[in-house]
């Protein structure tokens, strides 16, 4: 029986070449698109996962209480993790972790790398394989070293790194006492190097608790209640410091990746929402390329109804058939499957370029992608052979086998049903995608406050910030260079910094987050930020550098001063005067709002250096630079950014999915049309005679093309109807996330909806003009 | 083997109601040749569809066997006519996308019978119709009588004790219509009784008896001397 099924399927997919190259080129490019989405989904979902004992690995996450504002945080202070392990039970291992860019250089290799700095147990909590070394005793000596087996590669080639001295910061040497295993590209935690905790206690004091600047990573005893355990720590750090209310709290690590958004949380996170989308983005288009299938199959119904008659004259059940033409759709999508994979293996690395990700497809040797593959033919065989499937087994054969059948065969308003839902999502997705782009656009374009272009700026150490000032004098000697500075970080980052504060007139009990920024003189000069009022910081004045403050006028809205130049002002305990006000600059992304900033000088905790560049000839002044900052700073390597594409960096996100939807929505169109072709196609075909008798009757060539266009321009009509308002909601939901966000204007939705229309027409029209042309006579001779 | 009491159809549409068969009341026995006779309209094609199992009377009672079939559902007609009832048709209604042997076989197929047996019992059946040398062909490269033949074939294949034909003969030349009503009195002889509806008179004489059908009733039956016979 089976094998007459296939005969029939084969034969049939072989007799109707067109209808076919249309069928599985649409479900073809459909699944395609399906498979690279949920790779990536699969990608995002499999971030960590590689760590044994995963369910039992915690971050430590505080409660802030320091300021009015409770907020949680990702880091806590150093002693923490030592004292967790020695009294909670449960916790059978624990790390402090800091992940500092430092300076490494073996002979004359010198590059900025990630060092990891961790305690012994990193080992025993997540499975980062050593290849060489022992993990119980590689990181013993402080001054040891764990080397990736990337950077062997980048730093000893050839050589056995074991026992080989890298030096850290141009100062301390350290020695290799163990080879890592490459670093899985999806593990939140990503580094070069791994060097001990306990190395830092050389340049600070790791059992002070004031300071919150590590991550603590714990794993649980199996078995243990995860609320037990927030119950014994929650009140730690106030056990060893007074006056402190910060509560902990274990979070997850699997957790970490699609649901943490906490102040100094990993970079690179993922986001649960974006699973979803790509996640639905899939179905929609496995659907768009299903709806082909049903509309196609029904169309031509009646080609096969007196097949289906026979059949059940001679005995089929109508399950039985029911079963044929699942097994035909299944069919069609197992040879669609073999296409699809060729054509993700073709475009696998445009959508890495797109997406940022290494996915790859293996298909043998890996059971899920297997299972994933049969899993995803199943599924659209059988919801595109639904509909056809129990269209065609309640065919009656009295009724075919007579052969009074339908002009257009059965099933014609459903197939209209189906032509609107498949216009719907398509309209919804040149929508979308046009919102992305055009909030994209806003948020590149949009005036920061400051001004980003021609800056380049270098990372600065600690270590070597003293070399600042030098540094800046050389430069400044550059006609090209019009102004340098330095801050702890980027105007367009400024993070919150808790502390407190204080200022003349502040109602008793009010209090406020406040974002602040360390910088050097000449700040707003070299970014172009204007006053509203007062000056800015200057050497002229010679309490500037240790007690002057510059807020913002956000700042000074919400603390409620009025006439703030001059009334005094403390911060972090240092008493001081408000000199100026800057207007308001965004200070962070755009999904944020303009927070209070408050700016002061410091000579120290400057981690950047701007220089301001007049020439376009940038490449002139950076090679300068470089020249001076290796004579200045021989053993540290020079590195700079551009300003505007860091600030442009921040919205990678939304780039990408601004490119991933255009792509997608190029692509289900294009499924759609395939399949309103087909069907025009057919209609055109059926309709041949009627054609035919309309011109002996006298129908002009425009009366006959309006007539086949108009049955496709209706469903299109109403799909608009349902997907503008939708995909209106939808997307200012979407937006509503940007604190900063562009108007929906009319203009996308006369966009995509006369697109749909063009579209349509286009896709139509040759059928149209086909039956338009036709010679009436053939058409009626030929009945 | 075949009885209905006051069997009627009646078919609906939104306005109007159209009384296809009316009190019909029909007895035939097993090894029988009936013909049935009428003008277009009257019902000829309704009740072969009621006798075939295809379609259900809105009223009365139709005996198949020892069963009364009436009220059954799909599943039990189509249980009971696979294993007992062939169907020949004016347009043979092969199926296009399946070779002459494959379409013969499909009544077999969806008996359960194995392949070994299938294909002995084709092979044999497209032997005695002539038909062996297009065992591979397709309908569209057959002829009108040839593609007949294939569909008789089929009717035969899982031996049936009914063989319902309607207007078999219709879209032949006298000559091969001839040769089709000889392979039905051959059946009828072997034992398998047949129902036929036609339109010739001269292909009714082939019948042991007549009906004739006129405005869903039967009006009279004649035995006919089966001069062919």
């Amino acid at each position: 029986m089976l094998k007459n099924y296939l005969k029939v399927a084969i034969r049939n997919i072989l007799k109707h070449k067109g209808y076919s190259f249309i069928n599985i080129t649409g479900l073809a490019v459909g699944m395609a698109c399906c498979l690279l989405l949920l790779l990536w989904v699969q990608d995002e979902l499999s971030f960590d996962r590689f760590h044994d004992d995963i369910n039992n690995v915690y971050r430590v996450i505080c409660e802030d209480h320091s300021a009015d504002v409770v907020k949680d945080i990702a880091v806590t202070p150093a002693p923490l993790a030592p004292v967790l392990k020695d009294e909670i039970p449960e916790i059978i291992y624990a790390t402090r972790v800091a992940m500092p860019t430092m300076a490494m250089s073996y002979r004359e290799k010198i590059f900025n790398e990630t060092v990891l700095m961790a305690d012994p147990d990193l080992f025993q909590i997540f499975s980062f394989n050593m290849i060489e070394g022992d993990p119980a005793t590689a990181l013993e000596n402080p001054l040891s070293l764990i080397v990736t087996q990337t950077m062997v590669d980048k730093y000893f080639g050839r050589e056995d790194p074991i026992g080989k001295t890298i030096t850290i910061g141009n100062k301390t040497d350290f020695t290799v006492t163990g080879i890592l295993e490459e670093v899985p590209y999806n593990s939140s935690i990503r580094f070069d190097f791994v060097a001990p905790f306990k190395y830092l206690s050389e340049s600070e004091d790791i059992d002070y608790w004031g300071a919150y600047r590590y991550s603590t990573f714990v794993r649980l005893q199996d078995g243990s209640s995860v609320k037990d355990v927030n119950r014994k720590i929650s009140g730690i750090i106030g056990n060893h410091r007074a006056d402190n209310n910060d509560r902990l709290y274990l979070q997850p690590y699997k957790n970490i990746h699609l649901y943490s958004n906490l102040a100094y949380d990993f970079r690179n996170r993922g986001s649960i929402k974006y699973v979803w989308i790509f996640s639905f983005l899939a179905l929609l288009i496995i659907i768009i390329a299903s709806i082909n299938f049903m509309n196609l199959a029904t169309a031509r119904s009646s080609k096969r109804a007196r097949e289906i008659g026979m059949r059940k004259v001679v005995g089929a059940f109508r399950s039985d058939i029911i079963r044929q033409f699942y097994g035909e759709s299944i069919l069609l999508s197992f040879i669609a499957l073999f296409f699809a994979i060729i054509l993700v293996e073709i475009s696998i690395p445009v959508f890495n370029e797109l997406t940022g990700k290494h996915l790859i497809l293996k298909f043998f040797g890996d059971v899920h992608i297997i299972l994933g593959l049969i899993g995803l033919t199943l599924f659209t065989g059988i919801v595109s052979g639904s509909y056809p499937a129990l269209l065609l087994a309640s065919f009656k054969p009295v009724a075919v086998l007579k052969g009074g059948f339908g002009r257009e065969g059965k099933g014609s308003s459903f197939r209209k049903i189906l032509v609107i839902t498949q216009f719907s999502l398509s309209i919804f997705l040149i929508v979308g995608s046009l919102v992305v782009g055009r909030q994209l656009d806003y948020m590149k374009n949009k005036n920061l406050g400051f001004d980003k272009e021609h800056v380049i700026y270098m990372p600065l150490k600690y270590s070597y910030v003293r070399k600042y000032n030098i540094l800046k004098n050389r430069f400044l000697q550059n006609p090209n260079v019009t102004n340098v500075t330095a801050s702890f970080q980027l105007p367009s980052n400024i993070g919150s910094s808790p502390g407190g504060m204080d200022w003349e007139g502040r109602p008793s009990g009010f209090d406020l987050r406040i974002n602040a920024g360390l910088v050097d003189f000449d700040y707003f000069e070299t970014f172009g930020m204007k006053m509203a009022d007062g000056r800015s910081f200057s050497r002229e004045y010679a309490t500037d550098s240790t007690a002057a403050y510059i807020l913002n006028e956000e700042a000074v809205r919400q603390m409620g001063i009025s006439s703030p130049v001059g009334k005094w002002f403390s911060f972090w305990d240092t008493p001081g005067t408000i000199v100026g006000v800057v207007k308001d600059f965004h200070s962070t992304s755009l999904q944020n709002e303009i927070n209070p900033i408050v700016l002061k000088i410091d000579p120290y905790w400057l981690n950047y250096m701007y220089a301001k560049i007049k020439s376009d000839n940038i490449s002139a002044v950076v090679d300068s630079f470089k020249k001076i900052w290796n004579e200045i700073l021989p053993g540290y390597p020079f590195e700079y950014r551009f300003l505007d594409e860091t600030i442009d960096r921040q919205y990678r996100t939304e780039e990408r999915l601004k490119s991933i939807f255009g792509y997608f929505t190029f692509l289900a169109i294009f499924i759609s049309c395939l399949g309103l072709f087909g069907l025009a196609s057919y209609m055109a075909e059926q309709r041949t005679k009627e054609i035919g008798i309309r011109k002996v009757l006298g129908a002009s060539i425009p009366n006959i093309i309006t007539l086949i266009s108009r049955e496709f321009v209706l469903p299109v009509f109403v799909a608009n109807a349902i997907a503008l308002p939708a995909a209106y909601l939808y997307m200012n939901h979407w937006l509503n996330d940007y604190a900063y966000r562009t108007n929906l204007g009319w203009s996308i939705f006369i966009f995509a909806g006369s697109l749909s229309f063009i579209i349509t027409l286009l896709t139509v029209s040759y059928q149209a003009f086909k039956a338009a042309f036709t010679n009436p006579v053939k058409a009626i001779k030929y009945e | 083997m075949i009885k209905t009491v006051n069997m009627k159809k009646l078919y609906t549409t939104e306005e109007v109601e159209t009384t296809a068969l009316n009190n019909v009341n029909l007895e035939v026995d097993e090894g029988e040749f009936v013909a049935v006779m009428g003008p277009s309209g009257c019902g000829k094609s309704t009740l072969l569809n009621i006798l075939g199992m295809l379609d259900n009377p809105t009223d009365g009672e139709y005996h198949f066997l020892d069963y009364e079939v009436s009220q059954y559902r799909e599943r039990q007609r189509s249980n009971l006519r696979k294993r007992n009832i062939g169907f020949v048709f004016q347009s043979f209604n092969l199926i296009d996308e399946l070779t002459v042997a494959e379409n013969i076989e499909l009544p077999l197929l969806y008996l359960g019978v194995s392949s070994g047996e299938r294909k002995e019992r084709v092979t044999e059946l497209m032997d005695q119709m002539q038909i062996i040398a297009r065992e591979k062909h397709f309908p569209q490269q057959l002829s009108g009588g040839q593609q007949q033949r294939v569909a008789v074939a089929r009717a035969v294949v899982a031996r049936p004790k009914l063989i319902l034909a309607d207007e078999p003969t219709g879209n032949l030349d006298s000559r091969h219509g001839e040769e089709v009503m000889k392979m039905l009195t051959e059946l009828n002889e072997a034992g398998t009784t047949i129902i036929m509806v036609t339109h010739s008179p001269d292909y009714a004489d082939y019948a042991q008896r007549v009906v004739h059908l006129f405005d869903g009733h039967v009006v009279t039956e004649n035995i006919t001397r089966s001069t062919h016979a």
